[in-house]
């Protein structure tokens, strides 16, 4: 903390480290001493080394005697550019100069100038700087290994210092303390950690010793193990000694080694102390402070449990046999360093002139283990009031710095902490990782520096730390902002430890800014523009947005791509474009086209997800006909990346357009449609309606409904979602959710839903319904506050709808709530309904009723009518309840219409649509036979293909109860046994197909609710891929062979130069092989998984005893859907009465 | 046989620990749940271990002038061999830490036939030069065997040299200034080293040239290792030289707090007022020490005050001799001294610059011990 000039002091550790070299050349037996250190034998000097010394000493001499200013400081830094040109150069030595040496010329030259290097290094860390080259051995960055005797050499302890290994301190820390001290394996060496730690301990002359712990706590922590197979003591920090304290203050930490215990590896017991003595704020010293806090008895013994693979446990009253965890369990131990007047601690640099100064420095300590979920454990390190100060010296009139600087120089103010969690790893407090913004706000003339970010990024053993620069420029009308621009300083460590800095190798780049925006006001153009740089993702955004004369309005953003999403070279471009006019074009009828737009995708795909949550947050008019995009860039980017990601080999295109009417303008529609393609080709149908009435600036009736359309017809489906957003009448506010379904492909399913559905009901997965809000009328808000809400929706078993009005009033405490709401499952036919109604209301004085009334019940009907339910009242201490079930009306015996249904089914099978020519699984049809157009009554069938007949009338193999709204007349289950092809009886597979269960079997209303729209039943037959395929004739074709003389040379020579297997795969996607569809289909299956990773099977259903939740009979029935649980169902109980309460369905996946 | 201790975890007690596997005749003791002299003495007498007669007993640890060793006495009383830890050991109601007759007797006898009288050797810093400490540890380790058992321990730093072939052993002066306030510079610091009148082992006044040589530009800076030393007829093959003794410099904790009661009201916070306020607290503490054990050790009648153990004469003397600073809110007095400390090797008495020392060779390291002092020689030892 001295008051060195900076140069003063870099000089001085400078000669601090030559000092072994000059030591070791100070006399012949020095020299041969040192050899011996270093493991090499020397019977004589050896010239070329000793010569160094002619290296170091005009380095001492300026050192000693000169004063380093930035005058010599290039000339001392020349002279250690010598030094390490000489070390390097005893490889060129002649070998007759090392006949000194027991070993060979060529071994010495080979291996001595890296480990003298070393050597200096290490010596200087660990007996010049002990506090750094403590810690340095700490983490392994220096090592002292022991080396046998081997070849020519002697044994000796080899010095080194890995510089590679700083990366993975910051990458993998863990891995480090494994290698070094076998953290997380059974053999955890005690002692080489423990004198690392007493290293460190002394080198910041902090007392330390080993202490036996208290046996209880030993319990605890070996919990089970016999004695003698652990040790009793630990390795304590002394805080503050009682020893020297009138009142026997105590207090420190002790670190105690855990054996390894069954399966839990060795780890480590942090135990802090302090006796009562001690208050939660010590003064260790006039300028250190010892702070902990914690709401745990040190007293009695609080434990910090590390071990590998486990999360930190936090044990407390060890005394007492050990609590583990609790609410509360956190201890936080705080050491702080600060002047006791408050003065800033210059570190170094001159106070009148450039410096570096900080008003307190804190370590801290802290483990927030909870039950609510915390597990963390970190090291804190916490510069506080930090400052850069760099301006000239009060004598310094001439110098650079006070040409180039304001007169007060600049000060770089900022908080620095850092520190190192086990779960978080290495961070910058207030960052998410190594990377900190310090505050700038430095004027250099039109230049303003905003912010400053440093920034450590530890990257494959490399150590790049940026210094990015905010920057924004003012010039007459143009404004510019560059943001993260700066240099990049990258520490890497080669192999060969030939780095221009020694073992180390330092580059200095240019940091290309992340962005640069501009902006004009020139009177007639507005507007600006902003460009977004991420070299690392390969992203490139830009946008733009002019106003010309407040009549015309240009936006554009265009995002392009040169990396794909999993690393892999690659383009990828967006554009969204639009231009509004004012006023617009008019259309006729008060219509103008206000607006126009498009936008353009290659490599992009609309995610549906994020679109239809872009309805819901009105992201969605922000991407169409976005409004002031410099402004909102940080949020409109990540949006529209969110909506539109990178994805290879698909195209979107799009148009948009806004059209008004009235003037002033009262309805606004922004629509755009956008088409993308290849795999899948969807067509998306996205806009905003808004209706203001009279005017947007008094409107009384303001209605926004955001929506979008998606039809997919790959998938085959079609979905539509709409949203009321920031819409009001008068002053009640307004909103809500649509969302219709329609899907024909696989899963076929209908549903239609405003506002929501009933509470029993929860849409198909496969549908993809966001949840929605109810249709919400706010009428009265915040209190009083009377709000309605309503829904309705179709499915293809039900019609729901429902109501729900609530209302609160709150005044002096007292408060009355009331609701009435309903919610109602309907069937047309036979006509029926179920509604539940509930209604209550409460008058309360704080949280106390005072007075409540509540229905609740459910009425069923029409005829017989009932009603079932629960009725209370409560007065004060009065509590009135009652339960009712009433009925009446005469019972209605339903019947439904009966119909003849084979008839329908055997027309169904005499349909051409329904037959067709398949190819078998896994075959493809690689020649195309032409000019074959089956007739009436026809199918083409390939020699090898399959032949399928399948219908939607109804399931096959299924007892039936209904066909639609009718009763079956004549039959209840239809089947095919047999198929019959060129007269001979072909094997058969079944073929499924989507039927609603509720059109075929009677269901309970419950049962509606819970069943999914549509099963997989079977609706037809194919013949087996396998069978041998016998045809009343068939087509002969003549094979017409084109012939094509080619004067290619067809064995020629092979190339001059081979082709590397990788370039031919890379090469091969683009030819006609690498197209074709066999191909595609075989890299979809290889390389596609991540979009199908999961391959759902129809859900199926067992019948299960009740008593033990077991399957029932597996030989009577094996499981299926669940309509043919259900007829297994029936089947049985019909068979055996008995079992009835005794079996159910369930789904299989419970089993 | 010699039954060797070195329980630490510095790097010094792992090149101790060496240095007595080395060591001819000697066993170590290096036992998990084997932590503190109590557990060691009683690992002694416990039956088998030692088999042959012990003949002598070492013991290596951090220790200083003051009255401190490192190494736990006895895990009730202290978590350092204090003089207050061996007090209890004395006091309490079952003594501790005594060797048994089983583990001294039957004396080895000499080439003529004489027993050889038992020793505890330490090994460790400057522990010998306070006489009532080593007198009491004496006290501790005797009683009940019927043998006298003497204790040597050295008067100098010991340092300790590890290389591949073994381990040198050898001794630093301690020439210390101690201050108040810090030292302005090297050439102040040398004069008041040359004050001291310090002499080397044979009575040889050290020159202000010497002074010069060893005390750095920088004297806030250590230096470590300090010289370079020969080794006379070297024990390794083209190990001829080694670098040793440091000197270093620290603003050093003395009293770490002495809270005073609220009820004696606001605190002086000038360095005179300061002085005269903790004088008569601190006289009234030794006045009155009831229990207090800091209070006991504040009397002048205390076997060994603990303005002793810092080289003061008096209480008022170590106030006077300390920078103290206050922190009104906690009512807590630190004091603190800056200490300055040149520690040369101790060399030969000739012109050559020859370390004395001991080395312990390494099995099978291709060289052999060499054996230049003995454990009890008195020039490095002091011996009760």
């Amino acid at each position: 903390m001295a008051d060195q000039d900076t140069l003063s002091i870099i000089a001085e550790e400078i000669g601090s480290a030559f000092t072994p070299l000059k030591d070791m050349v100070q006399t012949p037996e020095a020299f041969r001493s040192t050899m011996k250190e270093l493991g090499w034998d020397a019977t004589a000097a050896i010239q070329p080394v000793t010569d160094l010394v002619n290296l170091v000493d005009p380095i001492i001499t300026l050192l000693e005697t000169g004063d380093i200013n930035f005058g010599n400081i290039t000339q001392l830094l020349g002279l250690i550019k010598n030094l390490v040109t000489g070390i390097e150069g005893l490889v060129s030595k002649p070998d007759a100069l090392f006949s000194g040496l027991a070993s060979t010329a060529t071994e010495f030259k080979n291996d001595f100038p890296s480990e003298i290097g070393q050597y200096v290094l290490v010596e200087y860390f660990l007996n010049q700087r002990p506090k750094v080259g403590s810690l340095l051995q700490l983490l392994g960055i220096i090592t002292i290994t022991s080396k046998d005797a081997g070849g020519t050499r002697p044994a000796y302890y080899r010095k080194e210092i890995h510089f590679d290994k700083i990366g993975t301190l910051f990458s993998n820390p863990l891995k480090l303390l494994q290698d070094l001290y076998g953290w997380a394996t059974p053999g955890l060496d005690r002692e080489l950690l423990f004198k690392n730690l007493t290293d460190i301990f002394d080198g910041f002359s902090i007392p330390f010793n080993l202490t036996e712990i208290k046996s209880q706590f030993l319990q605890v922590l070996n919990n089970g193990l016999p004695a003698g197979t652990f040790d009793k003591d630990a390795l304590t920090l002394v805080l503050i000694d009682e020893k020297t304290s009138n009142v026997g203050a105590a207090a420190g930490i002790n670190f105690y080694l855990l054996p390894q215990n069954g399966s839990l590896l060795p780890g480590i017991a942090i135990i802090p102390y302090a006796n009562a003595e001690i208050t939660e704020e010590v003064n260790i010293t006039d300028n250190l402070t010892f702070k902990f806090d914690t709401g745990l008895d040190l007293n009695n013994g609080v434990a910090l449990i590390i071990r590998p693979g486990k999360a930190p446990e936090l044990i407390s009253n060890l005394t007492g046999g050990g609590t583990s965890g609790g609410a509360n369990a956190k201890v936080s131990l705080l050491l702080e360093y600060k002047k006791a007047d408050g003065k800033p601690i210059i570190v170094f640099g001159d106070p009148a002139a450039s410096h570096y100064e900080f008003l307190s420095a804190s370590i801290a300590a802290a483990a927030n283990i909870t039950t609510a979920g915390s597990k963390d454990v970190k090291l804190e390190f916490d510069l506080k009031g930090s400052k850069i100060v760099i301006k000239p010296a009060p004598n310094d009139t001439d110098g650079f710095l006070s040409k180039i600087l304001p007169a007060n120089g600049i000060t770089l103010a900022f908080e620095l902490a850092f520190g190192f969690g086990l779960q978080s790893g290495f961070y910058f407090k207030g960052s998410s990782g190594l990377e900190i913004d310090l505050p700038a706000h430095l004027q250099l003339g039109p230049i303003d520096i905003e912010t400053a970010k440093l920034g450590v990024k530890p990257a494959g053993g490399n150590i790049p730390i940026n210094i990015a620069l905010d920057i924004k420029g003012t010039l007459g009308p143009i404004e510019a902002v560059v943001q993260g621009m700066g240099l990049s300083g990258t520490f890497s460590f080669p192999a060969d430890r030939k780095g221009n800095l020694g073992p180390v190798d330092f580059t200095i780049g240019f940091l290309f800014p992340t962005g640069v925006g501009l902006s004009i006001d020139a009177g007639i153009v507005k507007g600006g523009g902003f460009l977004s740089i991420d070299r690392d993702k390969g992203e490139y955004a830009g946008a733009l947005e002019l106003s010309i004369q407040d009549t015309i309005q240009v936006s554009a953003i265009a995002i392009i791509n040169t990396k794909m999403p999993d690393g892999s070279n690659g383009f990828s471009l967006l554009i969204i474009i639009s231009v509004q006019f004012e006023p617009g074009i008019s259309l006729g009828m008060g219509f103008f086209l206000s607006g126009l737009g498009g936008m353009l995708g290659i490599n992009r795909t609309i995610n549906v997800n994020a679109l239809r949550d872009g309805v819901k947050n009105d992201a969605i008019e922000q991407i169409m006909f976005p409004e002031d995009i410099i402004a909102n860039i940080n949020t409109l980017l990540p949006q529209i990346k969110a909506i539109f990601p990178v994805k290879e080999n698909q195209f979107m295109i799009g148009l948009m357009a806004k059209i008004t009417w009235g003037v002033p303008t009262l309805v606004t529609i922004e629509f755009g449609i956008a088409i993308e393609f290849t795999s899948p080709v969807r067509l998306a149908i996205l806009g905003v309606l808004k209706i203001v009435l009279p005017t947007e600036d008094a409107a009384i009736l303001q209605l926004q409904v955001n929506f979008l359309g998606i039809i997919d017809f790959d998938n085959g489906y079609l979905s539509f979602d709409a949203s009321i957003y920031n819409s009001h009448i008068l002053t009640f506010t307004l909103e809500g959710d649509m969302a219709l379904r329609l899907n024909w492909g696989n899963e076929k399913a209908f549903l239609l839903s405003v506002g929501g559905f009933h509470p029993s009901f929860t849409p198909p997965a496969a549908l993809n319904v966001p949840k929605m809000k109810r249709l919400t009328l706010t009428i009265l808000s915040p209190n009083p506050n009377l709000v309605l809400t309503a829904y309705f929706a179709v499915t293809s078993n039900t019609v729901q709808f429902g109501a729900r009005i609530d209302f609160k009033f709150e005044v002096a405490g007292f408060s009355v709530v009331g609701y009435l709401g309903f919610d109602v499952l309907f069937q047309f036919s036979p006509f029926k309904f179920i509604a539940n109604i509930t209604a209550g209301l409460e008058v309360k004085m704080g949280s106390s009723t005072l007075f409540s009334i509540n229905l609740d019940f459910e009425l069923s009907g029409p005829t017989p009518w009932n009603a079932n339910g629960t009725a209370s009242f409560h007065i004060l201490f009065i509590s009135i309840k009652v339960h009712f079930n009433v009925t009446w009306g005469d019972a209605q015996q339903d019947t439904l219409p009966s119909i003849a249904v084979l008839p329908k089914i055997l027309e169904a099978f005499t349909i051409d649509a329904n037959w067709s020519a398949e190819l078998p699984a896994n075959r493809y049809n690689v020649v195309t036979i032409a000019g074959i157009v089956p007739q009436p009554g026809q199918i083409v069938l390939q020699s090898f293909g399959a032949v399928k007949v399948s219908q939607l009338i109804m399931p096959l193999g299924l007892v039936i109860n209904r066909f639609g709204n009718n009763a079956p007349s004549d039959i209840n289950m239809a089947d095919v046994s047999a198929f019959r092809l060129g007269g001979a009886v072909t094997p058969l597979s079944n073929e499924t197909e989507s039927f609603a269960p509720s059109a075929f079997k009677n269901m309970s209303d419950d049962d509606k609710l819970k069943s999914p729209s549509y099963t997989k039943e079977k609706g037809g037959v194919k013949v087996a891929d396998t069978a041998t395929l016998f045809v009343d004739y068939a087509l002969d074709r003549d094979v017409v062979y084109e012939v094509k003389v080619s004067d290619f040379d067809p064995f020629p020579n092979p190339p001059a130069f081979d082709i590397d297997f990788s370039w031919f795969k890379l090469m091969m996607r683009g030819g006609a092989i690498g197209k074709n569809e066999l191909s595609v289909q075989n890299r979809q299956k290889s390389f596609k998984l991540a979009n199908a990773a999961v391959n759902m099977d129809e859900e199926q259903f067992v019948l299960i005893d009740n008593a033990t939740l077991t399957q029932h009979n597996v030989n009577v029935f094996a499981g299926g859907t669940h309509a043919q649980a259900n007829d297994a169902f029936d089947t049985i109980l019909k068979q055996n009465p008995a079992l009835k309460g005794k079996i159910s369905i369930a789904s299989a996946y419970q089993l | 046989m010699d039954f060797a201790f070195a329980p630490g975890a510095s790097g010094y007690d792992i090149i101790m620990r060496k240095m007595f596997t080395n060591r001819a005749s000697t066993t170590l003791i290096n036992k998990r749940g084997i932590n503190s002299v109590k557990d060691f003495f009683n690992h002694l007498a416990s039956a088998g271990v030692v088999a042959t007669p012990l003949t002598d007993i070492l013991i290596g640890t951090h220790g200083n002038e003051s009255g401190w060793m490192n190494v736990q006495l006895d895990p009730a009383f202290d978590a350092h061999t204090t003089y207050e830890a061996m007090e209890s050991a004395i006091n309490a109601p079952t003594r501790t830490c005594q060797l048994a007759d089983a583990i001294i007797n039957p004396r080895p006898v000499d080439s003529n036939n004489n027993p050889i009288d038992p020793h505890v050797f330490i090994r460790g810093c400057r522990i010998g030069v306070m006489n009532p400490f080593i007198e009491k540890f004496k006290e501790v380790i005797n009683g009940l065997s019927t043998t006298d058992i003497g204790v040597c321990a050295p008067l100098f730093y010991h340092e300790v040299y590890n290389v591949r072939q073994g381990v040198f052993e050898s001794f630093n002066y301690d020439f210390h200034i101690f201050s108040k306030t810090a030292v302005a510079d090297k050439a102040a610091l040398v004069a008041l080293f040359d004050g001291l009148n310090a002499v080397d082992t044979y009575g040889t006044a050290i020159t202000t040239a010497q002074w010069n040589g060893w005390i750095k530009t920088n004297i806030t800076r250590d230096a470590d290792p300090l010289v370079l030393v020969n080794l006379a007829a070297t024990p390794v093959t083209n190990l001829l030289t080694l670098r040793s003794g440091f000197y270093r410099h620290r603003f050093q904790t003395i009293i770490s707090s002495i809270r005073v009661d609220p009820a004696v009201g606001a605190l002086p916070t000038d360095p005179a007022g300061i002085a005269t306020f903790l004088k008569q607290q601190l006289n009234n503490l030794a006045a009155n020490p009831g229990t207090n054990p800091f209070g006991l050790q504040l009397q002048s009648t205390h076997p060994f005050p603990l303005f002793t153990r810092y080289e003061y004469a008096s209480i008022d003397e170590m106030v006077d001799g300390l920078t103290w600073t206050v922190n009104t809110q906690s009512r807590v007095f630190v004091g603190k001294r800056h200490e300055y400390y040149v520690c040369p090797p101790v060399t030969a008495n000739n012109a050559n610059n020859e370390l004395i020392y001991n080395f312990y060779a390494t099995q099978g390291g291709g060289a052999t011990s060499k054996k230049n002092f003995a454990d009890d020689a008195a020039d490095y030892f002091n011996a009760v």
